[in-house]
């Protein structure tokens, strides 16, 4: 019996473990999305900034901060709940 | 002593009826590459007199003649890659089912961060692509050539030159996908030691190169 609690326990550390190094990929890979969204919007108020177009620069503009605000969300979320 | 010779009376024409004025079209002044206006749009790639681009050190008096971006087409690859992308889940998921390979070894939820993570990724690299081709812009305007390339992130060179020092001007249109949806590389020669202006894969170059001869061929006049 103290043998298979033990097993038990070891495993479940183990799984712990392995979900801890799964979690801090995903935190990871999600920093780095959320420095390269940042670095996209830099770029585009910069091209902004040199070359006045139509408003469809607003509709890019606004779907790169929509997808920067998902980014962060999900870093959140996955702080929280994995 | 009688005349020898007396001319006839000749009447005096009568004023033209304004309608016959207003029939007569004006001789155009202006060169034929003002003749069409445009607005550009997310996907334009090629218009002439653009009426809603400005950039960055304009003059007042400075018309923009040419708006460029590289043609639709140039865009297939990476466009195929992202739908393929997009699309490989529908079809792995149920292939490796059928053969009774699980992939869901992870809680449901770690499932789920990786179906958003994916499809995150591909979003971002979509739209990453899809910038780099609308900023690279290339502008032809009454006293100037501009050049913008935007490549990748990190990459960013705005060139120009006057007119006055454009040399020559050609195009080169290699290839069968380019002579088929009519798009080529133009080359702008400039004097000195001023680097070499070229537009790649530019939509109609027959064209571009005919507006940026004519700026040329003014100047010289």
């Amino acid at each position: 019996m103290n043998n298979l609690n033990t097993l038990n326990f070891n495993n479940l550390f183990k799984l712990n473990g392995f979900f801890l190094i799964f979690k801090l990929v995903f935190l990871i890979a999600d920093f780095f999305a959320i420095v390269f969204l940042l670095i996209v919007i830099r770029q585009i108020l910069s091209m902004d900034h040199i070359i006045h177009a139509s408003k469809d620069f607003a509709i890019i503009k606004m779907f790169a901060l929509l997808l920067l605000l998902i980014t962060i969300s999900l870093f959140i979320v996955s702080l929280v709940i994995l | 002593m009688p005349d020898i010779f007396v001319a006839e009376e000749k009447e005096a024409p009568a004023a033209k009826k304004p309608t016959e004025v207003l029939d007569k079209k004006p001789i155009s002044t202006t060169p034929s590459y003002y003749e069409e206006e445009g607005t550009v749009r997310l996907f334009t790639t090629y218009c002439k007199n653009p009426n809603d681009i400005t950039f960055e050190n304009q003059e007042v008096d400075e018309k923009v003649i040419l708006f460029i971006r590289k043609a639709l087409i140039t865009n297939l690859p990476w466009f195929s890659i992202s739908m393929l992308l997009l699309l490989a889940p529908l079809f792995i998921i149920p292939i490796l089912m059928y053969f009774k390979i699980s992939i869901f070894i992870f809680p449901q939820k770690f499932n789920m961060f990786f179906v958003i993570y994916y499809y995150l990724l591909v979003t971002i690299y979509l739209f990453i692509n899809f910038i780099t081709w609308y900023f690279n812009i290339d502008l032809v305007t009454e006293k100037r050539v501009i050049d913008v390339d935007f490549q990748g992130l990190v990459y960013k060179n705005i060139a120009s030159t006057k007119i006055s020092l454009v040399q020559d001007v050609s195009y080169a249109q290699i290839g069968a996908l380019r002579t088929i949806f009519n798009y080529g590389d133009v080359l702008v020669q400039t004097a000195g030691t001023i680097d070499n202006f070229i537009f790649e894969s530019v939509p109609k170059p027959e064209d571009a190169v005919h507006v940026v001869a004519n700026l040329i061929g003014k100047r010289n006049e």
